[in-house]
């Protein structure tokens, strides 16, 4: 009785150990490709480098976001994971299997940007030229996530690569982020979702500004 | 009443007395032949529980996140336009020096072609509001983004102090225009690059490296020396 015990609780673990597993298998499958050629994405590209403005190019192959002007690359980081949000099932096929990447995009709401506000004669920070103390700015909290909207209806959302490599923190993840960035009805688009180690989430929030184009290649 | 009978000590097999605690953890595996049913009920219990849960992460809609593949390379198209293209990108990519502005980090890099020559602190925009009680006008202290041109150069430049210089001390903008004049605050070389933005010197060196200015860059005596020296009007500065 007692081998016949264990070894339903050895089914059981395995079973627990499956679950997550069969989950994250389910979650990793059918990735979506940016949905488009190189030429087709360098005419697009060409369009934008003839401004003078900055544009944000996401490049999926060298899994780099890229902040470029004049067709100059001025700063590069990595993109620890690239996604897209739709409502689907946890387990089988999403709905929307069929959706595509925006190839050219326009930041239309961008990112919340903290700023200290003073009054004048309340200032006299050292932005001035008065003293050698620093600005009396606070320090940014590190904060992991934010949200724009885009000029196709899209959201994005830029977040820090933290917990959610294990089977369970993925779990975890999809299981209690909808209520994080959950779209306002279903008939929205879909978020893109770029994952950026915590330092550069931070570093690259004031890029994410409105009329900021943005390429996915 | 499922419980071994407390009164006798148990055994085992050769008769040996079985430590009470052993035997506890013992009937806890096993169970007693009455206790062994509702272990097997719990089990399937358990089982029934995450069945239920499994159909109903299957059935239910999440909002959720699907990967996209990285590394994948995209399809090329048609190699002539393809090249075409690069090329012209490649036309449009600056000819002399041109300098580069992190105002995230507060770095200023000067290159020419691929070759960095200079890659030194600096300070950019505070990003502070300023609100005047007075008037309600209010400013925005970014450096903006984007190509800019050096339009012109300036040796010992003179700062005519904008309105928000004396908001921000709380003072009146004076009428008189002689007053706004300050010959100081630049450093020794300035290098113009339109809409009051311009890259020069500053008197507290130690702030350099963090964000500290109005919109304007600052650079240490000698970096900026450098620079004027190097960077041509015209030169492309891009700011970001």
């Amino acid at each position: 009785m007692r081998r016949s015990f264990s070894t339903s609780l050895a089914r059981l673990t395995a079973l627990g150990r499956f679950v997550p597993a069969a989950c994250t298998l389910a979650l990793l499958a059918s990735p979506l490709p940016a949905a488009e050629t190189l030429a087709e994405s360098l005419a697009a590209e060409l369009e934008l480098a003839r401004g003078s403005e900055i544009y944000l190019l996401i490049d999926t192959e060298g899994a780099r976001l890229e902040v470029r002007s004049r067709g100059l690359v001025l700063d590069r980081v990595d993109i620890r994971r690239l996604g897209v949000k739709a409502w689907g099932p946890l387990l089988g096929a999403r709905h929307d299997t069929d959706v595509e990447l925006p190839t050219r995009s326009t930041i239309t709401r961008g990112a919340p940007q903290r700023r200290e506000i003073v009054v004048g004669g309340e200032a006299a920070n050292g932005a001035g030229n008065g003293d050698d103390t620093p600005p009396a700015m606070t320090t940014p909290a590190v904060v992991g996530s934010y949200a724009c909207v885009l000029d196709n209806g899209w959201l994005l959302q830029v977040r820090d690569h933290g917990e959610g490599d294990g089977l369970w923190g993925r779990l975890w993840e999809e299981l209690s982020d909808p209520f994080d960035s959950r779209p306002a009805s279903r008939d929205s688009h879909p978020t893109l979702v770029i994952e950026l180690d915590t330092a550069d989430t931070e570093r690259l929030r004031h890029l994410f500004r409105r009329d900021r184009a943005l390429l996915i290649r | 009443m499922d419980s071994p009978n407390e009164s006798e000590p148990q055994t085992t097999a050769t008769g040996e007395a079985l430590d009470p605690s052993v035997a506890a953890a013992s009937a806890g595996v096993s169970g007693s032949p009455a206790g062994r049913p509702r272990l097997r009920g719990l089990a399937w219990l358990a089982g029934a529980v995450l069945l239920v849960a499994l159909l109903a992460l299957a059935t239910l809609d999440f909002y959720r996140l699907r990967p996209i593949e990285l590394g994948r390379p995209l399809a090329a198209g048609d190699p002539t336009e393809v090249e075409r293209l690069e090329a012209r990108l490649a036309e449009l990519e600056p000819r002399g020096p041109y300098v580069v502005v992190d105002s995230a980090d507060n770095r200023l890099r000067l290159y020419r072609g691929d070759e960095q020559l200079l890659d030194t602190r600096c300070s950019t925009g505070t990003g502070t509001v300023l609100r005047d009680p007075a008037s309600g006008r209010v400013w925005i202290f970014d450096t903006p983004t984007g190509r800019w041109q050096v339009r012109k150069k300036v040796r010992d430049p003179v700062w005519v102090k904008p309105d928000w210089a004396f908001i921000e001390e709380g003072e009146s903008p004076p009428a008189d225009p002689s007053e706004r004049y300050d010959d100081v605050s630049l450093g020794d070389y300035g290098l113009y690059l339109g809409d009051g933005y311009i890259i020069h010197g500053t008197l507290f060196e130690s702030l350099l490296g963090e964000p500290a200015t109005h919109g304007c860059v600052r650079l240490g005596k000698k970096d900026l020396e450098r620079l004027y020296n190097e960077v041509p009007i015209g030169a492309s500065v891009f700011l970001y």
